[in-house]
């Protein structure tokens, strides 16, 4: 299906190389001194902000992002579109909502927004715990995407050694990214991606519309019939179907993104790294121009691969899609062979590479944080770790989370991943969101509150989706041969989001009648640090 | 006694502020995305209807919602620069001073 020239192969596999040496290097130069906490998990907020919002847009801008979405829009257009603005709005949410808060009451980690006002070891096993429910399904979809991509990319057999050859690799430049260069190295890493990813991005949508001769008429035209299903192309209702129960189901999951993607830990933990209110004012401007910028791209890239590489071909690639911007570089190119598509397969190529390389790297940094910093840090030594030790237990949980991510992905590798990408979002909506909504403006919050919220919505999220209709009993499900889908939506936003809101609730009026004092320290705590959260007052 | 009664009643206005902003946007960008999700559902006859060319209105407000996205974050930006930057400054201002008053430096 990629029937390429070695010459094509070789450019990409140097291009590769080149990539990953260059990285390294600015990794391991940026990366922190052995015992400075400040400088590993922060980067010393020395990132002016147009970096941190290039920054951010990087970590938001997942392969994920850059592969499914355009995927989605290829086979199912409009369905796409509304997946692309809610994509792009969740960063504007989380600007509006809650970046200059968090910014001034996190430290580094999401734990330590949480435990502000409801300190306890408890409260931190409990962030952990979803920081890594929420990060750790995102990472195998990843990794396990990047085994089927880099043997697409390199042509290489279509066999379960090669596909485990390549997340191994992955997995381990991710690892190293994330060990050596902690915050500021993996920042430098995710800024000269989304340069590249926007340089390359919009060289192919130009070259979309070129083709058309500057003519979006022409382009959604040739979209509907090389997507085969003529008007039905532009109309909502192609990626679940068009009865009043599926419909829903489209409502509920497009609010579960704009909600949840946004709240994942490993986006909200480069805030923590912004020098100032007006800094990260200003990063997130910049990172929601980007991701917006990048959104509009993506609109032209997926239906210029309707238009001109056409739903059968992709679907015979992939039943998802994913691989759809590699097959419309090809066909942009020009001739099979010829130096155009050389240069063009290899940017795009290599786009996508560096786009997996450092999305991975982000989130397991963000896990690694918490383990190092809430469970180590604050659960086993009581707040009471060198930074030195704390530093080195950062390094090696980076070293674990990948590891474990690197087994898991191997062995999901067959199946049909994107549901882990679901679970994640919807674990962000359901426990991150509220959690953080909760804590940040509701002095009322308690402790019982907030562990209802991270347990109850997190473990609704995950109980829902099991049974939902995404992972047994229909022909796209996980295990399709099987039916045990009580639950009849392919996403669990619609009532997992409400439950997390209400666990918190109801667990904070629980603690006003059976624990008065304990609330009532809460609230004390909470107009405590009221200044420091609105105003940055020490 | 009176530079904390000054310094609670400058907390209650950057309280408000930040409040009135915060709703006023987010709630702006979060309806304006719902309404047009319940649309694209519930009415699909009027969003597919063609405004130009092969244009659909549906398709249209997806990319407008894009476009005005710029304008929004600039807007929001300007806005708490005015309304809430000012009194977030003179509530550190004061923290700065009440703590050199009683000498309880956090």
């Amino acid at each position: 299906m990629n029937d390429f020239s070695s010459g094509t192969q070789a450019t990409v596999l140097l291009l590769f190389t080149v990539l990953v040496t260059l990285t390294l290097l600015m990794c391991v130069m940026a990366g922190p001194d052995r015992d400075d906490l400040e400088n590993f998990y922060t980067g010393y907020r020395s990132l002016t902000p147009f970096k941190n919002g290039l920054a951010i847009a990087g970590d938001y801008i997942s392969a994920a992002t850059v592969l499914s979405t355009t995927g989605i829009i290829a086979l199912t257009g409009y369905d796409g579109y509304v997946l692309a603005v809610s994509t792009a709005l969740s960063l504007v949410l989380l600007m509006f909502l809650l970046a200059e808060p968090l910014r001034n009451a996190g430290q580094f980690t999401m734990g330590d927004v949480l435990a502000r006002n409801i300190p306890g070891r408890a409260v931190r096993v409990a962030a952990c715990v979803v920081t890594l429910s929420a990060t750790v399904p995102f990472l195998i979809v990843q990794l396990s995407g990047a085994g089927s991509l880099l043997t697409f990319i390199l042509d290489l057999p279509h066999v379960a050694g090669a596909r485990t050859g390549s997340i191994v690799i992955v997995g381990s430049l991710m690892i190293i990214y994330a060990a050596l260069g902690g915050m500021r190295g993996t920042a430098l890493v995710q800024m000269v991606k989304i340069v590249f990813l926007l340089a390359t991005s919009i060289v192919v949508a130009a070259l979309v519309l070129n083709r058309f001769d500057w003519s979006p008429g022409d382009v959604l035209r040739a979209a509907q019939q090389g997507s085969g299903a003529g008007a039905a192309f532009l109309q909502q209702g192609l990626q679940l179907g068009t009865s009043a129960g599926e419909r829903l189901d489209f409502i509920g999951f497009q609010i579960t993104v704009v909600l949840g993607v946004a709240c994942l830990p490993h986006i909200t933990m480069r805030l923590y790294s912004a020098q100032d209110v007006p800094a990260v004012r200003r990063s997130m401007s910049w990172a929601v121009g980007t991701v917006t910028t990048f959104c509009l791209l993506v609109i032209v890239m997926g239906t210029g691969a309707a238009a001109l590489v056409g739903s059968q071909s992709i679907t015979a690639a992939d039943p998802h899609g994913r691989t759809s911007v590699l097959m419309l570089s090809q066909i942009l190119g020009g001739a099979p062979g010829s130096t155009g598509t050389t240069i063009l397969y290899s940017a795009v190529a290599g786009m996508v590479f560096l786009t997996l390389l450092s999305s991975v790297a982000g989130m397991t940094l963000a896990a690694a944080s918490s383990l190092a910093h809430d469970l180590f840090a604050h659960v086993a030594r009581r707040g009471q770790a060198e930074p030195r030790t704390e530093m080195t237990v950062a390094v090696w949980t980076s070293v674990a989370v990948g590891t474990v991510a690197i087994g898991l992905a191997t062995l999901v590798q067959g199946w049909n991943v994107g549901v882990l990408t679901t679970l994640a979002i919807c674990i962000g909506a359901s426990a991150v969101a509220p959690a953080l909504t909760y804590s940040l403006f509701w002095r009322g919050f308690t402790r019982t509150g907030l562990l209802a919220t991270l347990y109850g919505g997190a473990a609704c999220a995950l109980v829902l989706m099991v049974f939902s209709k995404a992972v047994s009993g229909t022909p796209s499900a996980v295990f399709p041969d099987v039916d045990f889908a009580l639950f009849p939506m392919q996403s669990t936003g619609l009532v997992s989001v409400p439950f997390g809101y209400l666990a918190g609730w109801l667990g904070s009026r629980l603690d006003h009648w059976r624990r008065t004092a304990d609330s009532r320290e809460s609230r004390r705590l909470y107009e405590e640090s009221e200044a420091r959260l609105l105003a940055a007052a020490e | 006694m009176q530079e904390t009664h000054r310094h609670s009643a400058d907390l209650a206005a950057l309280r408000s502020a930040y409040r009135l902003l915060r709703r006023t946007s987010t709630l702006t960008a979060l309806g304006s995305f719902v309404v047009y999700v319940v649309l694209s559902c519930g009415a699909p006859g009027l969003m597919g209807s063609k405004i130009a060319g092969e244009l659909s209105l549906g398709m249209a407000l997806g990319i407008l919602q894009l476009v005005v996205t710029f304008a929004a974050v600039f807007w929001y930006g300007r806005s708490a620069q005015g309304s809430v930057d000012p009194l977030a400054r003179a509530v550190r201002e004061q923290a700065v001073t009440a703590g050199r008053h009683t000498e309880v430096a956090r």
